[in-house]
């Protein structure tokens, strides 16, 4: 009997997700702002450009921090962050081509020092 | 404690596993179903021979890391895992008074695709999954005896979840038809009013199995398949060649597909015993944007290790750069006789008579 039990337990172990147990299959993401521009919008950007996918929506101002969004991206993706500068009329987008993102929570700051940008997972 | 040092080792190869990564794409993926479609069929063309009582393949193939096959999207890189669970199940038994006619019936499932977990039956359908099956299924009647056989039987594809990443497909049902006469295989499928495909397969290889020579030049003849295809593609016919090398145990195989691409693919399999229940292959496969990839696998009953198998370019979405492990058993019967798919002699049993040499003093009868 405790053998048949093992044998069914072990079977309907096999039969659905193994990998739920080690990996997670979303990414909840926040960002803090720390540029001097005011970010509107972090989206994922296809490889040639032509598309994008929003995630989050939020407006941060610089110094602020985005709320926490979950997201169906876990790989390598390129990452576009729109943001207005004071006194401009317009959207600008900053690209972070390949970044690598993992299963689960992701706190990111986005920096920006003399036009070089960074996105540093913490 | 106990589930540390496992958690660890989970976790260097989580680190290290970049190292092997080598992603499969959305198109990749949807473009494999004619591939499938044709390997079924194929499956089929092979295992349904006269005389030949039964035939099994179960396979699933086992990637445990997300970053082993994850999908390239016009995203990006999506990591998750590449499937694909394969079964067979053919049979045929001699039926009416004189047992003269067989009767029998042959279905094959295969169930592939991408999803961000790893799963047996129940897949995490999330997005960006895509996930397919394929089956095929038929009723068979032969006449061992005449070398005579037919089977006719339906085809059906099945996308049970995609997303708009992927290029668009619908479930569809084939008819497909099959008959053969000795070493002459004859074989179409139908989608509506349309024909898909014709095969012809000549296996003029002499096999013990069947009723033919054990050794000789006769076990020297080639067998050769040759298939046209009406679909999308330019490439419409393709083109097997099978050869017995030497004693029914070294085997090549090349593949050509024409007009357009010629030469696709080369092996060179060994088979420890001619019952092929054991193999060792080393694989050459021409990439269609050009170069080769090198590449090889061991097959033992209940698992199959590979890396840049042309059987895994070729039948799992162009995988490569990774081990696939795949656990899998198949073995045909016919009567008492144990042998694997499309092989020359049957297994050596153990309820064989083994002669030795007159005078030793063992196995005579006192």
């Amino acid at each position: 009997m405790k053998q048949l039990f093992f044998l069914i337990t072990t079977f309907f172990l096999l039969t659905g997700c193994l990998s739920h147990w080690f990996v997670e299959s979303e990414v909840r993401l926040q960002v803090e702002n720390k540029t001097p521009y005011t970010i509107v919008g972090v989206s994922v950007v296809s490889l040639d450009s032509t598309m994008q996918k929003n995630w989050i929506k939020d407006t941060i101002p610089p110094g602020e921090r985005s709320s926490v969004v979950a997201g169906d991206w876990i790989g390598t993706f390129n990452l576009g962050v729109s943001y207005i500068k004071e006194g401009e009329n317009s959207v600008f987008v900053q690209i972070f081509e390949a970044e690598e993102l993992n299963g689960g929570s992701i706190f990111a700051q986005i920096s920006e020092k003399d036009g070089f940008w960074s996105f540093n997972q913490k | 404690m106990i589930f540390r040092k496992p958690a660890f080792l989970f976790f260097i190869l989580l680190n290290v596993s970049w190292l092997f990564a080598d992603p499969v794409s959305v198109d990749d993926i949807v473009k494999t179903a004619p591939i499938t479609r044709d390997r079924q069929l194929q499956e089929f063309q092979q295992a349904f021979r006269p005389g030949v009582n039964s035939y099994f393949n179960l396979g699933i193939s086992y990637t445990p890391l997300s970053s082993q096959l994850p999908l390239e999207s016009p995203y990006g890189v999506h990591n998750g895992f590449a499937f694909r669970h394969h079964a067979t199940v053919f049979f045929s038994i001699p039926t009416f008074k004189e047992k003269s006619i067989d009767l029998g019936a042959f279905w094959s499932a295969e169930r592939h695709g991408w999803d961000t977990e790893d799963f047996l039956f129940f897949p995490a359908y999330e997005k960006f999954s895509f996930i397919r099956s394929i089956q095929t299924g038929g009723i068979t009647i032969s006449q061992p005896k005449l070398k005579l056989g037919g089977a006719l039987g339906v085809q059906y594809l099945n996308v049970e979840k995609t997303d708009n990443v992927y290029p668009d497909q619908s479930d569809s049902l084939y008819f497909w038809g099959h008959a053969y006469w000795s070493k002459i295989a004859i074989q179409t499928s139908f989608y509506k009013t349309k024909w898909r495909h014709v095969r012809l397969a000549i296996d003029l290889e002499s096999k013990a199995l069947l009723g033919g020579d054990s050794s000789g030049w006769k076990t020297y003849l080639p067998n050769f398949d040759v298939a046209l295809f009406n679909g999308e593609s330019k490439d419409s016919v393709k083109v097997t060649w099978e050869q017995n090398l030497y004693k029914q145990l070294l085997y090549s195989r090349v593949t050509a597909f024409f007009p357009d691409r010629g030469f696709s693919s080369a092996t060179l399999t060994l088979y420890p015993d001619p019952s092929r229940m054991f193999g060792l292959e080393a694989s050459l496969y021409r990439k269609k944007e050009g170069g080769y990839v090198f590449g090889g696998g061991i097959e033992v009953p209940f698992l199959r290790i590979a890396y840049n198998q042309a059987y895994d370019i070729e039948n799992f979405f162009g995988a490569k750069g990774t081990v696939i492990v795949e656990l899998q058993l198949a073995f045909s019967t016919l009567g008492k006789y144990f042998f694997g798919l499309n092989a020359a002699k049957a297994a050596p049993m153990e309820d064989e008579q083994v002669k030795l040499p007159s005078g030793s003093g063992k196995g005579t009868l006192k």
